[in-house]
């Protein structure tokens, strides 16, 4: 097994004054991308993450769409959370009408959201991440000395998944969201049925989490600018505005005020930043940090028993940040389904489709996903702006690099390497979201 | 538990090429429903550790199969031989039938026996349909198929 960090000093001499170290294709992310690293003596010259992965062009060929048709094609953009894609872009669409949405159409599409999290982040911890701390090179071999572990996690996907299937009616690219509502609501029997599976998994989940708590997390840092949505009532998913760590607070239609996207030369991704051209972290630890009063309490005091708590800038730590998450949808699934009533409900709302521009901002399982539409007077789309959360992280990743590897490096270049490819997994990365791993070259002059 | 052997189907009906194995398997379960034990399984893979353990499985996919001329047939047993002329899942996000295998093996979860029978297809875009030759290869695969029922029959 390689546990880079805790390798020893491979270089007994001073450092070699250049270093090339190339990764292949990283593994365990999603989407294609390389890292060229330059280091010069003990400093950190230059890191670059580049996306090689083609552009998808889902902004373009939205334009002339029907604004009914934006939740369906935008969900194809990801196979893993897909219902994120849905949600930004019909909450956008009823934003952009004036529309009013009842309460237990919000309620059923928070459980819908909850769903994903669920799955995405157990897939994330289980199947990509836990691996590195416990220095196997992926799951598989992981699941040898492991099996309960990687079995456990699986059937908590597998109870998301389910959700995600009974709501919107199918695991991937739902079928059931629509403007407005659903085309088809569930029966509380239905719901009913989910019950069992969400206590086992957040018992399940719990013990995981006591699990991924004793991994060894390097010490690492960092004074980000935490942005997330925040709530004055609830752990957002769906709703409410957009805050940082540091005084900014504004609805999301000022989002481009505050944010833009950058190209970079050696990326097909774009890059978001502040508008001061700073990088932004959005995600779990944005999300636990800004909100953690809205957490259920069990949740609370299980970050409290292994001394996690809002003030964690940790990146490796966001393992277990996903892990509480996990617990907290589940919570927030069963509260949701216990409290549904069926009685005289309508599935959606009519829409009256008028000249308009709509926005909005849902979290995603890997941060804020922010959606813009305009709109001519028959609904069709005149044109889309799209926002993921991981080109939003693209240069958090990078800044996070550099801190990492100025403090690593008298690793030999594979530990280093290694080191790398865990960093970048701290943030879960969508490389094929961000296009609309890992090649790494090391070059140490 | 049934004795019948279980054909699993992958595949996207909605994926041109990609639907070819619920094509046989609805062709195979409407002339043939209690020669098989029928699934069309479309969702995640790794659901089928639960699924086949200690059957005689056999799994019919475009997916799996290497870039070829269209209409390929590759038969493996990959309980025995290399699978390394299998794709894998292309997506971390999704866990494919190769490392449903591979789990199967690391935690003694496995049919009894499996077989998995490729088809090359050459266009897996959005519709409903086979090409020629993928349609054309349907043929010989419900023809090895039921040659399978009656030799164990």
């Amino acid at each position: 097994m390689n546990l880079p960090w805790k390798a020893k000093n491979m270089n007994e001499d001073k450092p070699s004054k250049s270093r090339i170290i190339k990764v292949g294709y990283l593994a365990r992310v999603e989407g294609e991308g390389s890292l060229y690293v330059k280091t010069q003596g003990e400093q950190v010259k230059d890191v670059k993450l580049k996306i090689f992965e083609p552009p998808r062009f889902f902004e373009a060929f939205l334009r002339g769409r029907s604004y009914e048709e934006a939740s369906d094609i935008t969900s194809r953009i990801c196979g893993i959370c897909p219902v994120a894609y849905q949600m930004s872009a019909v909450h956008a669409m009823e934003n952009a009408f004036g529309m009013t949405i009842p309460h237990h159409i919000k309620q059923l599409r928070r459980l819908l959201y909850c769903g994903e999290w669920i799955e995405s982040h157990c897939l994330h911890i289980f199947m990509l991440h836990a691996p590195d701390f416990l220095g196997y090179p992926d799951a598989i071999a992981m699941a040898k000395a492991h099996k309960k572990r990687v079995a456990d996690g699986l059937l908590i996907k597998k109870i998301g998944n389910k959700i995600i299937s009974l709501l919107g009616g199918r695991e991937i690219h739902p079928i059931n969201v629509k403007v407005g509502g659903f085309y088809k609501l569930p029966t509380k029997k239905d719901l009913s049925t989910l019950i069992d599976d969400l206590k086992w998994a957040k018992d399940a989940i719990y013990d995981a989490f006591c699990w991924v708590s004793d991994f060894y997390f390097p010490n690492l840092h960092i004074d980000y600018e935490l942005v997330s949505l925040c709530h004055n009532q609830e752990y957002p998913i769906n709703e409410g505005w957009i805050e940082s760590n540091r005084n900014l607070k504004i609805s999301i239609n000022q989002f481009e005020q505050h944010f833009e996207e950058q190209h970079t030369s050696y990326s097909s991704a774009l890059q978001s930043l502040r508008v001061n051209g700073n990088s932004y972290l959005t995600g779990p630890m944005a999300r636990f940090s800004l909100n953690y009063s809205h957490l259920s309490e069990d949740v609370k005091k299980a970050a409290e028993e292994v001394g996690l708590d809002a003030q964690c800038r940790n990146p490796y730590r966001s393992i277990q940040i996903r892990a509480l998450e996990v617990m907290y949808a589940c919570n927030e699934a069963l509260r949701i389904i216990y409290d549904f009533d069926e009685k005289n409900l309508s599935s959606f709302v009519e829409t009256n489709p008028k000249a308009s521009i709509g926005y909005a901002a849902t979290e995603a399982p890997r941060g804020l996903l922010y959606h813009c539409y305009e709109l001519d007077a028959k609904g069709m789309i005149l044109s889309a702006k799209i926002v993921p959360p991981t080109s939003q992280n693209q240069k958090r990743i990078e800044n996070d690099l550099i801190a990492i590897i100025s403090q690593s490096l008298h690793l030999a270049d594979h530990e280093l390497t290694t080191l790398c490819e865990q960093t970048i997994r701290n943030y879960d990365p969508c490389i094929s979201c961000a296009t609309h791993f890992l090649d790494m070259k090391i070059d140490r002059s | 538990m049934s004795d019948k052997i279980l054909l699993i189907a992958l595949g996207q009906v909605y994926r041109s090429d990609d639907g070819i194995g619920p094509y046989i398997l609805h062709n195979l379960q409407k002339k043939y429903p209690h020669h098989f034990d029928y699934i069309h399984h479309s969702s995640d893979p790794s659901d089928l550790i639960d699924i086949w353990q200690n059957r005689r499985v056999i799994i019919i996919d475009a997916a799996l199969a290497r870039q070829d001329f269209p209409g390929k047939i590759q038969v493996i047993n990959p309980l025995s031989d290399n699978v390394i002329n299998l794709n894998r899942s292309p997506s971390s996000h999704a866990l494919g039938a190769l490392e449903a295998i591979e789990l199967g093996k690391v935690w003694n979860k496995l049919p009894s026996s499996l077989t998995i029978i490729t088809i090359a297809g050459s266009q897996f875009s959005q519709g409903i349909g086979l090409s020629a030759p993928v349609k054309e290869a349907s043929k010989k695969v419900i023809s090895l198929l039921l040659d399978e029922v009656a030799s164990n029959a």
